[in-house]
């Protein structure tokens, strides 16, 4: 795993490292370098996401579950419309 | 050997949501599909699990999601048919507003091939956490924006209520990634047939990762119009009148109280021979 998604899930799983100066101890330990530090330090998520060429436009639509006869329909239907209003 | 399938939730926030048995389906799984909310759970993930399939693919702006999600369910259902043991993995809770897991899970058993779901931490519960409402104060209704605009719901303005997706208010089509501020002025008008323009509401956003920012933004109704919007902003408008008593009902509970004391206090009868 990346160092720094790891660095990411002990801050997020670790209490210990809740405040800045244990973050810093973290970085060091993890040989994270000088500007993934700084990202992490100044929480600049744009530029983490820039330095591990990670794609910013992910798509998060939910949608709540159908009932067993809408599902039915929809399965069996082209009409874009009728299907549209539930299912999203 | 039949192969299965196992949803799990990974939480909001990387790391700090993942249950311990969600995480070791994920590490023991033969094939991984993942729909996470951003790229750094991807990586993360891909640390668990050396053959992890990231299902964002299959999304396509124009295109029907409907069409998306069943394109979704076929590709993990196919690997499980081959035998294997399969793990869908989805951000937040992979049973709440998420038909994917749901349809792939009924599908699955339709086929006789093993299928469960294990719960994980949701937008719904940081929600809580974050904004500090609790919902059986007041109560709490939850819809997807556009459901809510679709059909004739009776608002209670003295619960707390939550619109999901509402960037995406107001979309029929299902191939948008969000609407413009016509549809949104349409949300607005209908939600002031309940509440004063200038009730304040909230516009949230739990974190992704650990170095996140939750967003707490208070604005006014009437700016709901014009204010930036993702497709993880959730709308939350909290009560705008008081609870009112139910008069009927309390009449008639009372009168069983009342019933209830009497038949306590009656005298024991005992039997004289």
């Amino acid at each position: 795993m990346n160092n720094v998604i790891q660095v990411l899930e002990l801050m997020a799983s670790d209490s210990s490292f809740q405040n800045e100066q244990a973050v810093e101890a973290l970085l060091k330990a993890a040989e994270i370098n000088t500007e993934q530090s700084a990202a992490v330090i100044t929480q600049d998520v744009i530029s983490l996401e820039r330095q591990l060429d990670i794609c910013p436009d992910f798509y998060c639509a939910f949608f709540p579950a159908e009932d067993d006869k809408q599902e039915d329909e929809d399965e069996e239907s082209t009409d874009v419309e009728t299907k549209s209003i539930v299912n999203i | 050997m039949s192969g299965s399938l196992v949803c799990v939730g990974t939480g909001m926030t990387l790391g700090a949501h993942i249950s311990p048995i969600a995480k070791s389906h994920i590490e023991q799984a033969e094939v991984v599909f993942s729909l996470m909310a951003n790229g750094f759970a991807e990586k993360w993930l891909e640390g668990m699990n050396s053959d992890v399939r990231s299902l964002q693919s299959y999304y396509q702006e124009g295109k029907n999601r409907n069409i998306t999600y069943n394109e979704m369910v076929e590709a993990i259902l196919t690997e499980v048919r081959t035998g294997k043991k399969v793990v869908a993995a989805f951000y937040g809770h992979p049973g709440v507003f998420a038909c994917i897991s749901h349809r792939a899970i009924k599908k699955a058993e339709l086929e006789s091939l093993p299928a469960m779901m294990e719960p994980g931490i949701s937008a719904e519960d940081c929600l809580y956490a974050d904004l500090g409402i609790d919902p059986g104060k007041t109560g709490c209704c939850h819809y997807e924006t556009s459901q809510f605009m679709f059909y004739k719901r009776n608002v209670d303005v003295s619960a707390h209520l939550i619109l999901w997706q509402v960037s995406l208010a107001g979309d029929k089509s299902l191939a948008k990634f969000s609407t413009g501020s016509a549809y949104r002025k349409v949300l607005v008008d209908l939600l002031l047939e309940h509440y004063p323009s200038d009730h304040q509401i909230i516009l949230y956003q739990a974190k992704g990762i650990a170095i996140d920012t939750m967003r707490e933004d208070r604005i006014l109704l009437s700016e709901l119009v014009a204010a930036e919007l993702f497709m993880h902003t959730t709308l939350v408008i909290p009560p705008s009148e008081k609870m009112q008593p139910n008069d009927k009902v309390l009449t008639l509970l009372a009168d069983i109280d009342k019933q209830e004391i009497k038949q306590k206090n009656r005298p024991k009868l005992s039997l004289v021979l």
